[in-house]
């Protein structure tokens, strides 16, 4: 069972993320985008935290956000967009689909752990 | 379709958006340097991504090698497991990222709607048919680490009608790797 999904269809900011994470004592599992995001979430009720990238193949990463919370009917898990986007209008979208926080790429570790930690309720 | 004023406004958001994509440890020794064709910056492979406004189009191009400085710049960082097989070629399309999201975040900053693609890999054997693209424009910028050329960039911009854009000068709201809450 993990505590973080990390949502990327970039194999280096999975691993990035993950390994990061992982070192601070979080379990992580990864998916590639947004459609295996969505079937990981299914396969794992345990999981507290998504972290979460925006232009993805197959579903994007706000289509995901408010398909987690619609047809997974999921309201509880935390959710935090890592993209290169910050539009306002998009921050938007996320923000009325429940996401929590933004990080616009590249990912600081050691600025967000603390948070990051807080919101999975290990802090 | 643009003029000189504009053209030098996104040679100048290319340069430093390839600057600040680099990992960190290396953004400070880096050298940019704009050249005037194609055939300076190409290279045998080539990263690729869009980005679609309502008044032009954007083709953002990273050209690399396989040489080994790229393993060393791009390779894994600092107390990151050696072994993640992540391969250099993806480490790349994430630079590419980079670079073209901070490129359309800065157009986004002027215009509404600006959206963007994501990575695709390309043999640099399709360069030989960038016309195709009948982008007007081609910006293109040599990036230099330690006095060894590491990669190549282009930046292409098509548009349907003339239009100008500036950066503006004001910080943007948002840095790179903070956490905002809503």
């Amino acid at each position: 069972m993990a505590q973080v999904l990390v949502v990327d269809d970039s194999s280096t900011v999975r691993n990035e993320v993950a390994d990061f994470l992982q070192r601070n004592g979080l379990t992580v599992s990864t998916a590639v985008d947004g459609k295996d995001g969505l079937a990981k979430l299914r396969m794992d009720s345990g999981i507290k935290l998504v972290i979460c990238d925006v232009n993805m193949p197959n579903i994007d990463g706000l289509t995901m956000v408010e398909k987690v919370r619609k047809e997974l009917n999921n309201p509880t898990v935390q959710i935090i967009m890592l993209t290169t986007e910050n539009a306002p209008a998009m921050k938007e979208r996320g923000r009325a689909a429940g996401v929590k926080g933004w990080i616009v790429k590249p990912f600081n570790g050691p600025a967000a752990i603390g948070s990051i930690k807080k919101l999975v309720g290990v802090a | 379709m643009i003029s000189p004023a504009t053209r030098a406004q996104f040679e100048q958001l290319l340069l430093g958006a390839l600057q600040e994509g680099l990992p960190a440890p290396w953004r400070g020794q880096a050298m940019l340097q704009p050249l005037p064709a194609l055939a300076q910056v190409r290279d045998t492979q080539a990263v690729m991504l869009s980005i679609a406004t309502f008044r032009c189009r954007l083709h953002v191009l990273v050209h690399h090698g396989l040489q080994p400085q790229l393993q060393r710049v791009f390779g894994p960082a600092q107390g990151e497991e050696p072994g993640a097989a992540v391969p250099v070629t993806d480490r790349l399309a994430e630079y590419g990222n980079l670079v073209c999201g901070a490129i359309n975040r800065e157009l986004g900053r002027s215009w509404h709607y600006a959206g963007m693609s994501t990575p695709s890999h390309l043999t640099g054997l399709v360069l030989d048919h960038l016309d195709l693209l009948r982008d007007q424009h081609q910006i293109h910028a040599e990036v230099s680490v330690a006095g060894e050329r590491l990669l190549g960039a282009s930046l292409l911009i098509g548009s349907h009608a003339p239009f100008e854009f500036q950066c503006i000068d004001a910080p943007a709201g948002q840095t790179a790797g903070e956490l905002e809450f809503f």
